[in-house]
């Protein structure tokens, strides 16, 4: 009897020990190249243009990731920028972080109206014919804050071949950010490009859209994101 | 009866101790392996190569001699005829090695993955190309006399 309380007591750490052990994700089995595969929002696959289905990540063992798109390939004349980055972390070996650039929608309404506030321009068509017209670049650049930020996604599955991350995020979150690549639509070309800042900033908002954008920014989805692996 | 008693005390604590001994053990081997690549970087370097996927290239005439100094900075010798108009020669750039990479602030996010003998370095870095492929550059080395860049 005493043989075994002696066994218990020396078997007593190894039993802590193991049963510490979580069904922890580690980070070296993030890094390396990575193509995603799909996203579904809220369980519905999401329907993904030919620039964002291009969407690769190459995560490094530093912290860094830089992520290839095209959805802006064609501005500057089909030399837009199609490699973007950022940080990232694992958290207790259940979470992976992502750093992206985000736009958070500032668009001022009119006090009198709740209209829109946009800028405006003249356009001189022919001698004696000048319009009024709105100046969207000056527009949107008072409509938008561009930010870099975190987010935080729930590993679902990660391994030698697979990656599945989980975001719960404000559809706004998601439309308006390099996460991981953004639909065409829903960004325009600044023209010509301002020195020292992206020539990409999300679309015109106007009395038409401003509520849906507003609403997109409210509304909470979940989306999955899929990736397998291409090379380590 | 006390003797009896204080036996059995002892032989908890020395079973106990044993144990706990045991699992400082097992915790205490679970480090990363390390190695001293952050050491054997260090010096001054000359580029004698670049090559782009294997396939032999124009060297990178931005960093034909650099030196990687042991207080983390990194002296970028730059003779492109650009630099030397500007009078831009000289690069100084903090450096660190992290997850088996070799970061120079200047190029980030990009890092090399560095190999170094004790008279050749190679740095290797991926980029994604236009289309979405990966390009890998490599740059050797070979080590020179260490001097004072200025």
């Amino acid at each position: 009897m005493k043989t075994v309380y002696k066994l218990l007591i020396l078997l007593l750490p190894v039993l802590l020990y193991t049963s510490c052990q979580k069904d922890e994700y580690k980070p070296d089995l993030a890094v390396g190249l990575w193509k995603q595969v799909s996203v579904t929002e809220d369980g519905t696959p999401m329907v993904l243009t030919p620039e964002q289905d291009s969407c690769k990540l190459l995560i490094d063992a530093n912290g860094a990731y830089r992520c290839y798109h095209q959805s802006f390939k064609t501005y500057n004349n089909g030399n837009g920028p199609t490699s973007f980055y950022g940080t990232w972390s694992m958290l207790e070996g259940t979470w992976i972080n992502f750093t992206t650039d985000k736009w958070q929608l500032i668009a001022p309404l009119r006090s009198d109206s709740d209209k829109v506030v946009l800028s405006y321009k003249k356009l001189v068509r022919a001698a004696n014919d000048t319009i009024t017209v709105i100046d969207t670049l000056k527009s949107v650049q008072k409509q938008w804050s561009q930010y870099h930020i975190q987010s935080r996604f729930t590993i679902l599955q990660l391994s030698g071949s697979d990656m599945e991350i989980r975001l719960k995020t404000f559809v706004g979150e998601k439309k308006y950010a390099l996460l991981f690549a953004p639909a065409p639509s829903d960004f325009i070309e600044l023209k010509p490009a301002p020195e020292g800042k992206s020539i990409y900033i999300p679309k015109l908002v106007t009395d038409q859209n401003y509520w849906i954008i507003r609403t997109e920014y409210q509304t909470l989805k979940t989306y999955i994101f899929k990736f397998k692996k291409v090379t380590n | 009866m006390k003797i009896i008693h204080e036996r059995k005390l002892f032989q908890f604590i020395l079973f106990a101790s044993l144990s706990l001994f045991f699992l400082v053990g097992v915790t205490s081997c679970q480090k990363d392996a390390v190695d001293n690549m952050s050491t054997k970087i260090v010096g001054t370097w000359h580029q004698t190569s670049k090559t782009i996927n294997g396939i032999p290239s124009v060297k990178d005439s931005t960093r034909l001699l650099i030196q990687i100094n042991a207080t983390q900075i990194c002296i970028l010798c730059d003779s492109t005829s650009r630099a030397i108009k500007a009078k831009t020669t000289i690069t100084r750039s903090g450096w660190s090695y992290t997850g088996g990479l070799f970061n120079l602030a200047i190029d980030l996010p990009a890092s090399w993955k560095p190999v170094a003998e004790a008279n050749t370095l190679s740095l290797e870095r991926s980029d994604f190309n236009q289309t979405g492929g990966i390009t890998k550059t490599t740059l050797s080395f070979e080590r020179v006399a260490n001097f004072d860049i200025k």
